[in-house]
């Protein structure tokens, strides 16, 4: 009968392992480069422009105007570009404030992740014990979709104390900064979806109980 | 009862419309702007491509970007550019076969939205754990899972095509956009919560049969 729950329930994970898989990739990729940099910047005693890098998005002021332009290889010319995401070396000194919020926010971000996988796998087995539809597993639904709603906020705050700091330090002419598209809204439309779910499980069983009533 | 329920169907709704505001009042004025140029005579036709870059060394800035605000040029990587490009590379076939893959993308998001106000309604009118209800999640996730294969299908054609196209010293064409995995997600959540109504369904029927 949970043949096809567990199945899907195995592809869920699978996928989620396989995001959390291309973030250790990428996380490894950064941890390498960084040690590469710091290398150097012992051994040549200079600055990698690496160490302040910021990733911006950009909103072009005029989409008809192409005023930037790149190298390529395929047809030996500069092609017309505009530009939509950069990753910069850019100095900043930030406040002992901005710095803790950034680490807070980055920290209980991973912490509610760690704990809506937790409810999720906890809500799994509750199934699995055919223990569907009562009060717990809406409790588990309604701390599932606020997890993943505090760690979209978590995210969010971290990248509002940037584009704080970022917008008073760069311009680029012809565009503007446009931050919000470095969120990914995944987590609040999870959250939001765990929370309905969790709403129509309670209705069902307040209406479940006013039957029993009636009887 | 309902109202938690439909506070959040109502904020989704709001969310939606407002991203859908958002796009068309970000989209008018490049509509404009294109409609005049393509009104102007011996403008040559160009395509716009949307090109994800990796660097090949992820420590090396070799380009660099002018910052208006201290007058200097500042290290730069790019990880995503818009082309202009007017070779126009992307073949006839591509192209019939990306609007043909377009128009079924809109129409699978149609059905879906309507599928979800359906859905609403019937828990709106106290009709929750039923088997019209297990097919409507059956559908909306199947769908889901349809517009990500779709949007994998044609976002893979275009990074083909960038491939071919496009390369620039030190970067790589990567396949970040191909990956849709918001609908992948959301799809499998959907036919899971699908299976859940199921076996309680299932579990309702043996009980009533027990009694």
């Amino acid at each position: 009968m949970k043949r096809r729950l567990n199945i899907l329930c195995l592809l869920v994970l699978l996928v989620l392992s396989y995001s959390v898989f291309e973030s250790l990739y990428e996380f490894g990729r950064g941890f390498s480069a960084g040690i590469k940099i710091a290398m150097n910047t012992r051994e040549k005693k200079m600055e990698n422009p690496a160490v302040n890098m910021k990733m911006i998005a950009l909103m072009p002021k005029d989409f008809s105007n192409f005023s930037d332009s790149v190298y390529n290889e395929k047809t030996h010319s500069y092609v017309p570009v505009l530009y939509s995401q950069l990753l910069v070396s850019l100095k900043s000194k930030p406040t002992v404030w901005s710095m803790l919020g950034v680490a807070l926010s980055s920290l209980f971000e991973v912490l509610s992740i760690v704990l809506s996988i937790f409810i999720f796998v906890k809500l799994v087995i509750s199934i699995n014990k055919s223990d569907i539809f009562n009060w717990k597993n809406v409790r588990r639904l309604r701390w599932l979709g606020g997890a993943l709603i505090f760690s979209f906020l978590c995210s969010a705050i971290s990248v509002c104390i940037n584009s704080f700091e970022l917008f008073s330090l760069l311009s680029i002419p012809g565009y503007s900064l446009h931050l919000s598209e470095l969120l990914s809204i995944l987590t609040l439309v999870l959250g939001v979806v765990s929370l309905i779910v969790g709403e129509i499980f309670a209705i069902g069983l307040r209406l479940k109980e006013e039957q029993d009533l009636t009887i | 009862m309902k109202l938690k329920i439909n506070i959040i169907c109502v904020l989704i709704f709001i969310a939606m419309a407002m991203s859908l505001v958002n796009s068309f009042a970000q989209g008018m004025p490049d509509f404009l702007i294109g409609f005049q140029e393509g009104s102007r005579e011996n403008v040559s036709p160009y395509m716009i491509r949307f090109v994800n870059l990796s660097p090949e060394d992820a420590t090396a800035f070799k380009d660099s970007v002018y910052n208006a605000s201290d007058g200097k040029l500042i290290p730069a990587q790019y990880r995503s550019v818009v082309f202009h490009d007017s070779n126009m590379t992307f073949s006839t076939v591509a192209e019939i076969v990306s609007f043909f893959l377009i128009f079924i993308l809109l129409i699978v998001i149609i059905v879906q939205l309507v599928i979800f106000v359906k859905f609403v309604s019937a828990v709106n009118r106290s009709i929750i754990f039923d088997w019209s209800n297990v097919a409507k999640l059956r559908w909306i996730g199947t769908l889901m899972l349809i517009s990500f294969a779709v949007s994998a299908i044609l976002y893979y054609l275009h990074y083909l095509d960038d491939v071919t196209s496009v390369k620039i010293p030190g970067y790589t064409v990567n396949t970040i956009d191909v990956w849709d995995f918001n609908s992948l997600i959301l799809g499998l959540g959907a036919l899971l919560m699908g299976e859940i109504f199921a076996i309680g369904l299932r579990l309702k029927e043996e009980q009533d049969l027990t009694i």
